[in-house]
């Protein structure tokens, strides 16, 4: 506590005291300055009595208004402030040793550092440090000399751009399953500055959060350790290409943008925020404090209405999503101004690729496999026009750039060379000014479909309890029969229903699967000599009829196969899947086929196969179908009948919240 | 008097000097050194690919943006050689089309501009037609294809605004 950094109590208790006795003492000799004394009393016990005001520039702040600064939510959000501490880890990041525990004790110093010698001190004064607390207190109390732009910050001022900073966009990048971390996808900002320079916007700059995971860790204590926040995470910073090579062009995930709308306020104090948090270190937890937690908690600070109110034990990229939605909506029922400018969507490397294939002619399609083929691209092509020759070279050459990432990271010499050839075909041919491949369709947000967690009441009967009441509830639930932008994929976990029997009220699993994927290939192309392969696999339990007593019976299924889009509504697969059960027979196959049909509000799900399930040798007839209505955005009503070992009938209402 | 004008002379020769190097096109090695391209994007490897997600490294990171990275890395030219670097099969597919996001930034980035940039982008297909012509262009490295087009980019005429410095 130096006087320096003026936090300094201005009349400390005993100074008070010493007045007020002298005043007492000497009163009567001075009752003609009465009036002058009492002012001096006054001022002495209103505004000096408190230990803890401040001086601040030749002004005093009292206890009050301290008080209400260090509760301001916004000043709390800024220290990232949860349950009376900050979430943050990094020492630095408090001006006060009392500052990770003491919001109060902050603010003080963060007050006191404000006049902090700064002539010397380029880029590492508080100022510069930390200007989203500057700027926001600016608008609380009188900062003298204040500006926006510290010329002392060069730092922070070539990082932010902040007058070339048009608006921030919030990215949803696809699940992706080639990780588990990544499966309920990802999402991280970006600064548009729609630079005449760079108008793709590659080098705006991008805020990710991710955990900091060592190199070569295994995969089991990756996923135990982030879980139970064994890992540090922090924010980083990334030219928005890394991003787009990354996740569009290497792992092929589809991608959707989300353009803000904010006051230059709201934007100025984002980017400031951003710039104080980069580097800093958080815990990671996978489930919940994870990259659309942190995010989310970023657009809270500027943003009035709440987005982790309502946080269970878990929070998914696309749960903020659903949020900026349901904001927009309500803000434009009002009448005022939504929040959301605009929805881009920014598809795969191998969408793009599977359009590109899909608007060539037949003979296009046959010169294009005949290339890939038998490699001779000129001989092949010489009978076409000019604009065929460039579709069908443009065509090839995307095929081989697709199968040489996919192939990563030791793709086969031959393949290279393949490549290289048809490259310098295509260098000898004319150049295009504009793609010869246009209007790929617009993938609907993950935003716009089903929330994921799903509650459902209804009634079902089957040949074992009768008739009964069936309570129903996943966490995370994108079904076949659902609304979502999975394209005739599933992805369901902790599914779990829960009968109650009606003559004594008691309760049974009726079903429990901890997780359930159907993965259907519908898209795949004739000369993507890729993994053409649908899969599905299943780890649960499911009430089951054996020698005429109902058992739960656990198992495990993995089955692959093809799968086709009959029209634009229709798909069709055919699979065989092997699966383990607890009870006999335990090694089952079931061939099987099904239908998935998407009449927008109405989706159903028909499939019919064979089962060993009965005895080991002789297979049954199998099959069962789901139909499900679109009531409103969050509701739904879905009936269900299946013939399997027990033969089961239900409905119920769904909930998606 | 004379001792002042061969002070002043030596300073200028000094600053010359000092100046000299930032006025000529920097080499694409160096800068490969002193700025760590290829950190800024998870390696093409499946095991980190796969946990992309979870692994920005934020030692890394300033090598990207703006933000730290060593003022001999801020500039265009190490911009440009960092993009080659990070995007060379996507720009090598733009180049050969003759259009597309990656290749439009790379000229804006080398300030090639709107009126020169189709002129510039048929000399730099002519002339990295005769690179992939190149019999050992499929087993160069990726450090020496980034490398080749960066200098193809820098030798491109002057009548194309590329810039020069920096």
């Amino acid at each position: 506590m130096t006087s320096k950094k003026a936090y300094a109590v201005v009349f400390s208790f005993n100074v008070c005291f010493f007045i007020i006795h002298i005043f007492l003492l000497y009163l009567p000799l001075f009752t003609n300055k009465l009036y002058h004394c009492f002012l001096l009393f006054f001022f002495c016990v209103v505004l000096g009595y408190s230990t803890n005001a401040i001086a601040y520039e030749g002004r005093h702040l009292n206890e009050d208004v301290i008080e209400n600064l260090a509760n301001d939510p916004t000043w709390l959000k800024l220290l990232h402030f949860k349950h009376n501490r900050s979430e943050i880890l990094t020492e630095d990041f408090f001006l006060s040793p009392e500052g990770r525990y003491d919001s109060k004790a902050e603010l003080v110093a963060t007050i006191n550092a404000y006049s902090e010698s700064r002539s010397h001190k380029k880029d590492i004064t508080p100022r510069c440090k930390f200007p989203a607390r500057y700027f926001w207190l600016s608008q609380k109390m009188p900062l003298p000399h204040y500006k926006l732009h510290d010329p002392q910050c060069e730092s922070f001022e070539n990082w932010s751009l902040l007058n070339n900073v048009k608006s921030i966009s919030l990215f949803l990048v696809s699940g992706y399953f080639g990780n588990p971390a990544s499966v309920f996808g990802h999402s991280f900002l970006k600064l548009n500055t729609y630079s005449r320079d760079d108008q793709n916007g590659l080098f705006d700059l991008s805020i990710n959060y991710g955990a900091l995971v060592p190199e070569n860790e295994p995969t089991l204590q990756y996923v135990v350790r982030g879980i139970t926040g064994g890992y540090q995470a922090g924010f980083s910073d990334k030219y928005f290409y890394t991003h787009d090579l990354v996740y569009s062009r290497t792992e092929f995930r589809d991608i959707w943008e989300y353009e803000l709308l904010l006051s230059d306020y709201q934007r100025t104090l984002l980017i400031l925020h951003m710039w104080e948090v980069l580097g800093k270190k958080f815990k990671y937890y996978f489930l919940d404090e994870n990259c659309a937690f942190r995010l989310a908690e970023l657009l809270e600070i500027i943003i009035e209405e709440p987005f982790l109110d309502k946080v269970k034990s878990w929070y998914i990229p696309v749960e903020t999503f659903f949020r900026l939605e349901e904001i927009d909506k309500h803000r434009k029922e009002k009448g005022k101004q939504g929040l959301i400018k605009s929805v881009r969507f920014h598809p795969s490397g191998q969408r793009e690729f599977y359009y590109q294939f899909s608007q060539l002619t037949k003979k296009e399609k046959e010169a294009v496999k005949t290339i890939i083929n038998d490699g001779a691209s000129t001989s092949t092509t010489a009978s076409f026009s000019e604009d065929s020759q460039l579709r069908i070279i443009d065509t090839v050459l995307s095929y081989y750039k697709y199968r040489l990432i996919a192939e990563e990271p030791s793709p086969a010499v031959e393949m290279r060379e393949k490549k290289d050839k048809i490259l310098l075909t295509r260098l000898r041919l004319p150049p295009q000014k504009k793609s010869l491949f246009y209007g790929i369709p617009q993938l609907k947000s993950p935003a716009s479909g089903n929330r994921p967690m799903l509650m459902g009441i209804g009634m079902g009967q089957d040949s074992i309890e009768n008739t009964y009441l069936k309570l129903h509830w996943s966490p995370f639930s994108q079904e076949f029969v659902g609304q979502n932008h999975l394209e005739g994929d599933e992805l369901v976990v902790l599914d779990t229903t829960i009968g109650v029997r009606e003559s004594d009220y008691s309760f049974f699993v009726d079903n429990f699967d901890l997780v359930r994927i159907r993965k259907l290939k519908t898209n795949f192309i004739s000369i993507d000599d890729g993994n053409p392969w649908s899969w599905q696999l299943r780890l649960g339990t499911a009430l089951t009829e054996h020698n005429e007593k109902s058992y739960n019976d656990g198992a495990f299924s993995f089955g692959a196969g093809r799968a086709w889009d009959l029209n634009k509504s229709i798909s069709f697969y055919a699979m065989t899947d092997a699966a383990a059960h607890t009870i006999k027979p335990y090694a089952r196959l079931r061939p099987n086929t099904g239908l998935i049909i998407d009449n927008n509000s109405t989706k159903s799900w028909w499939y019919a196969g064979f089962e060993n399930m009965e005895d080991r040798e002789k297979f049954n007839l199998v099959w069962g179908g789901q139909i499900q209505y679109k009531v409103s955005e969050q509701i739904a009503v879905s009936i269900s009948f299946s013939r399997e070992t027990t033969t089961k009938t239900s409905a119920e209402v769904k909930w998606y919240w | 008097m004379v001792t002042k004008g061969i002070n002043f002379s030596a300073i200028c020769l000094v600053l010359s000097l000092m100046i000299a190097p930032s006025a000529m096109a920097r080499e694409f090695a160096d800068i490969y050194t002193d700025c760590g391209l290829g950190a800024m994007i998870a390696p093409h490897n499946s095991v980190v690919a796969a946990v992309t997600n979870v692994t920005w490294d934020l030692g890394t990171t300033a090598i990207s943006s703006n933000i730290s990275s060593p003022d001999s890395c801020h500039g265009g030219q190490a911009k440009s050689a960092a993009f080659i670097h990070d995007s060379y099969e996507s720009l090598e597919k733009d180049i050969a089309r003759g259009h597309g996001e990656y290749l439009d930034t790379l000229m804006t980035l080398t300030n090639v501009s709107k009126e020169s940039q189709e002129k510039a982008v048929n000399n730099l297909r002519n002339n990295f037609a005769s690179s992939v012509a190149n019999q050992d262009y499929t087993n160069q490295t990726k450090f020496q294809k980034s490398e080749n087009l960066y200098n193809l980019l820098y030798s491109q005429p002057s009548d194309y605004s590329l810039e020069k410095n920096i």
